[in-house]
């Protein structure tokens, strides 16, 4: 195989002038499909791990739940966390509709009602603060950078909370068609809150919707019992590792209860990124096929070109086998060297890939990955060595594919026929 | 080898190719034998069917009729795979316009046809190389041939038919290509390598009957036949 990989080689950087331009075209199309792949895929990996980061960051790493109702006794459930070796708080969550300005209303704004020592704990709110403090006794609130510009509110101002169950409670139907004021219906007031800090978690869709409560406050704007929770939220030592603990919660908890990991709560949003990670290797790896094309192309014309030195090989005896290789090993060497200075590339786009971003931002006055709807201010990306790999050997593996056809026509030719070709 | 009597021995063999709707014969059934050590130069008009021959002997191709011997061993009915290892190992050519690989240095040319013959990387460099002195090229080694004159062109090319030791050397009007003056060269050579190479079997095409003249046996194709 040595002779054969010898002669491939000197087949593709011929001595009579320094860089042969076909050999380079070659490798260019493998160079770009190998490139794009690993930086596309980078990205994707970067973004679902930021994704993860952000997602374990701002959430629980499981929650405990009734299948039915509020927990009323949120106590024995921290116990059975603390028995397992992890760590709890119980919460409210409840969509609420915030009231601000004279007379203006957000209607899409959730409520997380939790001890303040517990968020300062588990979701690091004290080093997300921008402004003010993390007090949310006395009917005091934490809101989001986006929702104090958007609602024109700073740190001391007020708002009002109004509760969607209690306005829903105050109608009801009536049989005979209609509505009327309900029977228990009373006239309600708005829960007043005063802004005691303003926080900034990084996260676009959390930022735009949460704003923290106190536990007690919490349970009051929803009208649940004092000391009443709608879920126990859970943290263990590794978020990415806790098959085992919430092994041992499960095990003890109270009929009717049930307890989910942050994976499984999110879990279509986690698929449909592994989905996408996969349609983008599928869809970008014909780039490489496109390059395998262009590799079978160049080398056929190569097979023509060559045909009497096909039949010298011959006739010194080289076997229809061994012609065959060196016009294989010529498809192996493009996908290697292509694969290798792709990868190269690959690598030093993902390395300057924010300042590309920048320079490209700048030219064309555009912002490629608004804030809106993406979860970071910089392009994530994470380079896993075996999606590496896997691009190198799948891209080696199309190019030594793309060098058959030709390979084999070079196998079956005549030594007599070739060596008369003019 | 085992040292037999007849090197190459051609009993019966006929050759013909369709032409569309007719068949050309090109070889009309040919005898002849070539004693172990001996040099015979063919002589024909074009088209009598010289290269055929030559091309039948060297196993490039398959005779339709016929028996053809080398060294004993019968090589008008072996497959393509152990064609290739016979002619590798046992059979060398010498061809008119030389055919040297272009890309390569006439020291990677010689040094290949040793490594297809069987030897390592390092030995067939070092054969080569000994060869390529041997036939007064051992400034030209790294040269390609797009470098070098025909003559010397030609002596690289019997360098490397030379290389694996063959039974049977089989040139095609090894100094067609050149002029008189180096063309005596090259047939000196040929000369001085059957001095250095007593058993060493050689069956040349010229059309040169002064060359012809030289060698110890010489035998005309007419239409196909042997006169």
């Amino acid at each position: 195989m040595l002779t054969e990989l010898f002669l491939a080689g000197r087949y593709l950087i011929p001595r009579r002038s320094a860089v042969s331009l076909i050999t380079v075209t070659s490798i260019l199309g493998v160079t770009l499909g190998v490139t794009v792949l690993m930086v596309v895929l980078a990205v994707m990996t970067g973004f679902t791990d930021l994704m993860k980061t952000k997602l374990v960051e701002t959430q629980a790493h499981y929650q405990i739940r009734h299948r039915r109702y509020a927990i009323n006794d949120p106590q024995r459930l921290l116990d059975v966390v603390k028995a397992a070796g992890g760590k709890a708080a119980p919460v409210i969550q409840s969509s609420i509709l915030v009231q601000y300005g004279k007379n203006r209303l957000d209607t899409r704004v959730a409520m997380f009602g939790a001890n303040a020592s517990d968020l300062i704990e588990h979701l690091d709110l004290k080093n997300k603060l921008l402004q003010g403090k993390v007090y949310l006794d006395r009917r005091h609130v934490v809101i989001s950078s986006d929702m104090a510009s958007r609602w024109g509110v700073n740190v001391g101002d007020k708002i009002l909370f109004h509760s969607a169950q209690k306005l829903t409670d105050l109608v009801e139907f009536k049989p005979e068609g209609g509505v009327a004021i309900s029977k228990k219906g009373s006239a309600y007031l708005p829960t007043e809150f005063t802004v005691s800090g303003i926080y900034s978690m990084g996260k676009y869709d959390f930022d735009h919707i949460v704003l923290f409560a106190g536990l007690d406050d919490a349970a009051e704007v929803v009208d649940l019992p004092w000391g009443a929770a709608t879920a126990v939220y859970g943290w263990g030592p590794d978020a990415f590792n806790q098959k085992e603990l919430l092994a041992k919660i499960r095990k003890n908890l109270p009929a009717g209860y049930y307890v989910f990991s942050w994976e499984e709560s999110n879990q279509r949003l986690l698929g449909v990124l592994a989905v996408e990670k996969r349609m983008m290797f599928f869809l970008l790896i014909f780039i490489v096929l496109v390059a395998a094309f262009s590799i079978a192309n160049t080398l056929i014309t190569s097979v023509y070109q060559k045909t009497r030195e096909i039949g010298l090989l011959k006739a010194l005896g080289a076997s229809d086998g061994m012609v065959s290789r060196v016009f294989v090993a010529q498809g192996f060497l493009i996908g290697v060297i292509g694969s290798g200075v792709g990868t190269l590339f690959g690598w030093l786009v993902i390395f300057f890939r924010n300042d590309i971003l920048q320079l490209v931002s700048k030219w064309t006055h555009m912002e490629l990955f608004p804030k809106e709807f993406y979860y970071f201010n910089e392009l994530p990306a994470h380079i896993v060595p075996g999606d590496v790999l896997f691009i190198v050997i799948s891209s080696i593996v199309l190019c030594t594919f793309g060098a058959l056809l030709p390979a084999l026509r070079a196998a079956y030719l005549d030594p007599v026929k070739a060596l008369r070709y003019e | 080898m085992d040292n037999v009597e007849n090197m190459l021995e051609v009993s019966g063999v006929k050759r013909s190719y369709r032409m569309g709707n007719n068949t050309l014969n090109v070889l009309r059934g040919i005898d002849f034998s070539l004693k172990t050590g001996e040099w015979c130069c063919i002589v024909g008009a074009s088209g009598s069917g010289k290269t055929t021959l030559l091309n039948l002997i060297g196993t490039l191709e398959r005779p339709d009729e016929g028996i053809i011997r080398i060294a004993g061993e019968d090589v008008s009915a072996i497959g393509r795979r152990a064609a290739a290892k016979f002619r590798a190992k046992r059979i060398g050519f010498v061809f008119q316009n030389y055919q040297l690989l272009p890309e390569l240095s006439i020291l990677e040319n010689v040094s290949l046809a040793a490594r297809l013959g069987g030897l390592s990387a390092k030995a067939a460099k070092k054969r080569a190389e000994e060869l390529l002195v041997s036939v007064g090229l051992a400034e030209r080694l790294k040269h390609r041939p797009n470098e070098l004159s025909g003559g010397e062109q030609q002596r690289a090319a019997i360098a490397r038919a030379l290389v694996n030791n063959p039974d049977l050397l089989l040139a095609d009007e090894p100094t067609g290509n050149l002029d008189s003056k180096t063309g005596e060269e090259v047939i000196s050579l040929f000369e001085n390598l059957r001095k250095d190479n007593p058993n060493l079997t050689i069956l040349m095409i010229t059309h040169n009957r002064e060359l012809a003249c030289r060698a110890d046996k010489t035998v005309e194709l007419v239409d196909g036949l042997l006169v």
